[in-house]
């Protein structure tokens, strides 16, 4: 593979961690006081933002009598990256991660429940260093639990990529950003794991078929493993009450 | 103008048909409607269609400063553009979600997947490269968009040729096509999307209709039926390139596997249409015919509907089972074994394509018998 040695010859990735795991998460929900609900969630380098309004009252366009609108915002601060960003949203990218948020989450949200109203979600990208629409997924997931919306079940989301050591392919779990840039296929999955669905499959680059299992299997563990991550937060966070200071570590 | 909403009753009766085997309009789960690519007297304009959908695409370059970071490659720049043209909903020049879905996913295909040789359209390293741009324009949208943009993509990709250029000393000289001919774009692999549309959790649908795809994305159930649209784009070496999932939440990774497999072969086919679609296309234009749209534009004959085929077929022909049919259908038994079938009296007789007669069948003279069960048409 052309670009930096993905997997050592010991097993280990460009960042030391083992092939199946992830980094390391931490979070707090209830940052912010004026949203309803706020989370801040770090994927390793990755720094994330979420703040959730609602539900509340539908503007008259974008009203709908089935259910909830969610309306997601993703954008990423000009710092997040290592090179300054000039359009922090309304480009294309940002575009099309907003689209798919609003995808994963509202496969997640018991939409009928509130008919004619209308969620709105705001993602803010601190630092972006791989991953940046998983942490996403998950900062928004905490966000509306602290919001008190009712959830199908929680919204986790992973990368996964594929390395090749000898000839034998071995999937990476929770890409970082200097993996992607390597070149290698990069498969993100949006899961409800604890109903056994997935919201949202995205893959770029090519991937031959045999390998796909693979990396779907270790994407899904993944989503299965930070779905313990985040329930143990949560769980954490109301018990201590929000009086606790502390960043919760995992 | 706001979108027709599909009313309760059409989402019902389309699941229900899908669950039961069938389709609107006759085809099979993994049928496809008629492919066709059509070129224009300019290398690489195209015009793809699949059934009523139609996407025309074209490919122009030009001479620009490269990017910073990457010196020595050229620019590929993709453009979909969806207009009133395409379907009333849509707004002129503005980008609705479905703008936003198509850029991305032919970027994601074409771009990211390097299915172009980038370096090959530099022509002086950090001063000039080839930037080719792709405008793709939707005109007319019935279901499956994603599909027909890509082969218009890929076709028109496939067949453009840049100008040829040659260095003498400082100087860049850009030959015109009479000088020198031009040159055909060096494509590494042949990446198409296809989509799939997703019912309950097993039932896969190849090339989604207008209405199907409609109701596969609102599928929204108290038993937690999923469904969605599942787009791969596939090379013909069988390696996915793209995934895109859309829609209500599905519950099994099996389907994205069958999914994969499926398309695999269906890329295939659509790959060697478009490889041979060029090559006839080329041996036109050696022989110096006219090349144009005409074929793709216009309908060969006279019709009373507004559309070239049926879209709603019925499951069978047979007249005398009209009763016992639909009774049927209303239980929805399988029952094959206690099916009682008449012979029928009448012939259905093809005449014109997708058109059929109902004759009476010949034979020696008899009394027709009107019992008070079979409808006589």
């Amino acid at each position: 593979m052309p670009g930096p040695e993905l997997l050592s010859s010991q097993g280990l990735r460009l960042d030391g961690r083992r092939p199946d795991e992830l980094r390391r998460i931490r979070c707090k929900l209830g940052v912010f006081t004026q949203p309803d609900g706020s989370a801040y969630l770090e994927q390793g380098n990755t720094k994330v933002l979420a703040a959730v309004y609602g539900p509340h009252q539908a503007a008259k366009s974008k009203l709908s009598t089935e259910g909830v609108v969610v309306n997601c915002q993703y954008s990423m601060a000009t710092f997040s990256t290592s090179e300054r960003k000039n359009r922090p949203r309304g480009d294309r990218k940002s575009q099309e991660m907003s689209l798919h948020l609003r995808q994963a989450l509202s496969a997640a949200i018991k939409t009928e429940l509130y008919p004619r109203s209308q969620i709105d979600i705001y993602v803010e990208v601190l630092q972006a260093d791989g991953g940046a629409y998983c942490a996403s997924v998950n900062a928004a997931t905490l966000a509306l639990i602290d919001a008190g919306v009712p959830l199908k079940a929680y919204a986790c989301a992973c990368t996964s990529s594929v390395a090749w050591r000898g000839n034998h392919p071995e999937a990476l779990l929770d890409v970082g950003h200097v993996e992607e840039a390597a070149g290698g296929v990069c498969l993100t999955v949006a899961a409800l794991p604890s109903v056994d669905s997935i919201a949202l499959l995205e893959m770029s680059h090519r991937l031959h078929m045999d390998y796909f299992e693979v990396v779907m299997s270790r994407a899904m563990q993944g989503c299965k493993d930070i779905e313990i991550i985040l329930d143990k937060a949560v769980r954490e966070h109301l018990a201590e009450g929000w009086t606790k200071p502390d960043v919760i570590t995992i | 103008m706001k979108e027709t909403i599909v009313s309760n009753s059409e989402k019902a009766f389309v699941q229900k048909l899908i669950t039961s085997g069938h389709r609107l309009d006759g085809r099979t789960y993994k049928e496809t409607r008629n492919h066709q690519i059509s070129f224009g007297s300019d290398y690489g304009s195209c015009i793809a269609s699949l059934g009523e959908t139609k996407v025309m695409a074209q490919v122009s370059c030009e001479v620009v400063q490269p990017k910073q970071i990457r010196p020595n490659e050229g620019i590929l720049y993709i453009n979909v553009e969806v207009g009133p043209m395409a379907a009333p909903q849509f707004e002129a020049n503005r980008q609705s979600d479905l703008t936003v879905y198509l850029n991305r996913l032919l970027e994601k295909c074409y771009k990211d997947s390097k299915c172009i040789d980038l370096e090959s359209l530099c022509i002086v390293v950090e001063e000039k490269v080839w930037s080719i741009r792709v405008d793709v324009k939707i005109l007319n949208h019935d279901g499956n968009l994603i599909e027909c943009a890509s082969i218009a993509t890929l076709a028109s990709l496939a067949h453009f040729k840049r100008p040829d250029v040659t260095r003498a000393g400082d100087k860049v000289i850009i030959h015109t096509m009479t000088e020198k001919d031009p040159i055909p774009t060096v494509l590494y692999h042949y990446p198409v999307c296809l989509t799939f549309a997703i019912f309950g959790s097993d039932i896969l649908i190849s090339d989604p209709s207008y209405i199907e795809e409609a109701v596969c994305m609102s599928v929204v159930d108290e038993d937690n039926v999923g469904g969605g649209l599942l787009v791969v784009g596939i090379n013909q070496y069988k390696e996915p390139c793209l995934l895109d999932l859309t829609g209500a939440a599905i519950h099994s990774v099996n389907i994205v596997h069958k999914a994969i497999l499926s398309a695999s072969e269906r890329g295939k086919l659509i790959i060697d249409i478009v490889k041979k679609s060029i090559i006839s296309d080329d041996t036109l234009r050696q022989k110096r015919a006219r090349i144009n749209y005409k074929d793709i534009i216009t309908n060969e004959h006279r019709q009373s509907l507004i559309r070239k085929e049926l879209s709603i077929r019925l499951k069978n022909f047979n007249t005398n089972e009209l009763k016992q049919e639909s009774e049927e259908e209303m239980d929805q038994d399988d029952d094959d074994d206690v099916k009682i079938i008449e012979p029928s009296k009448y012939d259905i007789v093809a005449t014109l394509p997708k058109t059929a007669e109902i004759n009476a069948k010949t034979g020696k003279s008899a009394w027709i018998e009107i019992s008070s069960d079979s409808e006589v048409e």
